[in-house]
């Protein structure tokens, strides 16, 4: 199955370079050639409207002569907001396990806003109604409403928002405050994911950077945390602590176990670019951590993260993630019997992911194709997402993502899971 | 006698020529140095707005045309020059239309000097954070960054470098009227480990000092792209092209800066140009309406 899977990936894949490889044959231009780009196309259906606009006298007006010059165009007036947008959005989902089919399709608003306010401060907003064919009501989501403002060397946000750490994407090392979670697990429903309700300060001292953030929570399980960024291209380094609560009962990719308790995080990031090639490590120790079992026990985690990506091209890049956890007990639990103890998940494991994103048609055509899993098991998420730009302002968003159990000796009871999203976006 | 006054003659004539080649060559550095300098001039604290438009073409009866509907991005640009003889360069890119790319935003530092690589970062609003990307650190196996998704490439837009190339006057041409040198520019040793472009010919206005077409060869000695340049205007005593094209022969698509608005002499300091303008949207706005103010907007 393993094998199917892989193949079929790799199908996708080349019928991709396939279709490049037309217009990737050698191509000579003559010398005498005129770039015409304003007078009638005789070829294809040319948007001369367009190119006229660029290259019309009228445009030339845009530009005067001595120091302070500007254009005078109206459309300039569109330069004010940089992220004021709506889109329309329709979808189908579907769902299939091994038992059940489940198909829904759902459709939705999404409105994007931003208000400037000299007294308060930057605005963010950007929320998504949609009403889906197993709802009976319209589901209303908040993914941002941010309020940001600075003086001099500090800033300061407040709302719901993303804080992301950690420089390895899709492992859970240090992306712990709203993890962005596995590239190919990704939502397509929304540009902008649900972030958590939180406020941050920073202290911009350039290179360097800190950043404190807190959770806004009514329960008393508030989170709170620093980090500190030093920004010496082609290298940057961060040191990250915090009092944190787990944000999932169980991590799918890492197969551990944890208990919503508070625990401490210590944690390093750093990158370095060299070539085409960017190496990306995450560090982190989880002290205080409680274990699931038939008996919890409090134990240290340990988590590194590698990651490596190589851009091949403007259209190719390769990605290889590899992260690997270890718990190390400094307590004892309640009860020392041996066949609890054993009831846990390994004291360590790894995972790895792999990807490739291509884009094809002229860029129009993005795909990301991964792969991911257990080092030590047959465990198997594979995931396809992409999104095609049929023009300007419509958008088509889909993803498949499959998780496949084959080892038979699997001690977590998964079921087989194909997920399937298709979105149509029309922006305004 | 006479073996030895041939062979006078030819140390004579071998000295002529090397002193003649050399003479040249010194030529076509100044040239080039003048060209920079009207390049370096265009981002020294200036705030652009540019349309790129990208689109398949097609040749017809020797004219070059899309044969698609280009793609149009509207975008804001400010760059400084920086360094102690503002040979480097900082600035800070907006996409405003589409509005499907509305408010991504791209920050590059472009260094004079070969031994230091260029750097780009991007704003991933679905994370939350700034990647830094790997650009203009390419080889002849993979590519500098594309600027916007369109056919320029962050080593098209480079500026100064100037002593990582040699080159070499070929010929004196008028092109389209216009008197020009034709310059051949090739790479160093360590500049040829970071640039997939081998040689470039380039077609040089002998007056205005502007790049009005080159020529870009790959390491297999194949034309890969072609550049040219119009509408040419002298704004704050420097000649610029208010529309460069570039034909990527590859995947002949072809991509068009036009130059809508340009203001020199902004208020802008060199802290503007960092990541926190992706991030803090209060910090960015607030220069940009400084900026926007100062420009009569």
């Amino acid at each position: 199955m393993r094998i199917l899977l892989i193949a079929i990936a790799w199908v996708l894949i080349l019928t991709g370079y396939i279709v490049a490889a037309d217009l990737e044959e050698n191509f000579s231009l003559p010398d005498d050639l005129e770039l015409d780009l304003s007078e009638g196309s005789e070829i294809g259906f040319i948007s001369e409207q367009n190119f006229q606009e660029i290259l019309s006298s009228e445009s030339q007006e845009k530009i005067s002569t001595g120091n302070n010059l500007l254009s005078n165009d109206n459309k300039t007036s569109n330069y004010d907001n940089l992220s004021s947008s709506k889109s329309l959005l329709f979808g189908i989902n579907q769902r299939v396990t091994t038992n059940k089919e489940q198909s829904s399709y759902f459709y939705g608003l999404n409105f994007s806003s931003s208000l400037n306010s000299i007294e308060f401060g930057f605005l963010d907003f950007d929320g998504t109604i949609i009403k889906s064919s197993s709802d009976t009501e319209p589901k209303f989501t908040v993914n941002l409403l941010k309020l940001q403002n600075s003086s001099g060397d500090f800033g300061w946000s407040i709302g719901k928002y993303r804080l992301t750490w950690g420089q390895v994407e899709g492992t859970g090392v240090l992306d712990v405050i709203n993890p962005a979670g596995a590239n190919l697990l990704e939502g397509v429903d929304s540009d902008i994911p649900e972030g958590r309700w939180l406020f941050n300060g920073s202290l911009f001292l350039d290179p360097v950077r800190i950043t404190t953030f807190g959770s806004i929570k009514l329960n008393n399980k508030n989170e709170y945390g620093a980090g500190l960024d030093i920004n010496l291209d082609p290298y940057k380094l961060s040191f990250y602590t915090a009092s944190l609560f787990p944000r999932n009962s169980f991590d799918l990719l890492t197969g551990s176990q944890v208990l919503n308790e508070r625990y401490n995080l210590l944690g390093f990031s750093a990158y370095k670019v060299q070539n085409a090639f960017l190496l990306k490590l995450d560090l982190s120790a989880k002290i205080n951590m409680a274990r699931v079992g038939t008996i919890p026990i409090v134990q240290d985690r340990f988590d590194l993260a590698l990651g490596l990506e190589y851009f091949a091209s403007n259209s190719r890049k390769y990605a290889v993630h590899l992260s690997c956890f270890s718990w190390v007990q400094n307590s004892t639990p309640t009860h020392t019997d041996n066949n609890l103890v054993n009831q846990l998940e390994p004291i360590s494991g790894s995972n790895y992911q792999v990807s490739v994103q291509e884009q094809f048609f002229n860029n129009n055509l993005s795909i990301n194709l991964g792969m991911s899993g257990k080092t030590n098991d047959q465990n198997i998420l594979l995931g396809v997402n992409g999104n095609y730009q049929i023009s300007d302002d419509i958008k088509l968003l889909g993803s498949i993502a499959s998780f496949k159990t084959i080892s038979e000796s699997m001690r977590l009871d998964f079921q087989p899971l194909t997920i399937v999203n298709v979105t149509l976006r029309k922006y305004f | 006698m006479n073996s030895s006054l041939i062979k006078s003659f030819k140390i004579g004539l071998s000295f002529i020529f090397v002193f003649s080649s050399s003479a040249w060559a010194e030529d076509a550095i100044k040239i080039m140095q003048k060209v920079d300098l009207n390049t370096r001039g265009q981002s020294n604290s200036s705030s652009s707005l540019l349309k790129i438009s990208t689109c398949k073409f097609g040749i017809k009866n020797k004219k070059i045309k899309c044969t698609e509907e280009p793609q149009i991005k509207s975008i804001e640009s400010i760059s400084i020059n920086v360094g102690a003889e503002k040979k480097d360069r900082k600035s800070l890119a907006f996409i405003y239309e589409p509005p499907s790319e509305r408010g991504v935003g791209m920050l590059m530092h472009s260094y004079d000097s070969i031994f230091q690589d260029n750097e780009t970062w991007l704003y991933l609003s679905a994370l939350g954070k700034v990647k830094r990307i790997v650009s203009s650190n390419s080889g002849n196996l993979s590519e500098p960054t594309s600027i916007f998704g369109s056919e320029f490439t962050t080593e098209d837009q480079e500026s100064g470098k100037i002593d990582s190339y040699n080159y070499r006057i070929i010929k004196k041409e008028v092109y389209k009227g216009v008197k020009t040198f034709v310059i051949e520019r090739i790479p160093n040793a360590e500049k040829a480990l970071r640039s997939r472009y081998a040689k470039t010919i380039l077609w040089v206005d002998a007056e205005k000092f502007v790049v009005l077409k080159a020529k870009i060869f790959d390491y297999n000695g194949t034309e890969i792209r072609r550049l040219l340049s119009s509408n040419l205007q002298k704004i704050n005593n420097i000649w610029l092209a208010r529309v460069t094209t570039i034909l990527n022969l590859e995947t002949r698509r072809l991509s068009s800066i036009a130059l809508s608005g340009i203001q020199f002499g902004i208020p802008i300091e060199s802290n503007f140009f960092s990541t926190r303008a992706l991030t803090d949207k209060a910090f960015r706005k607030r220069w940009l309406d400084q900026i926007r103010s100062f420009s009569g907007r």
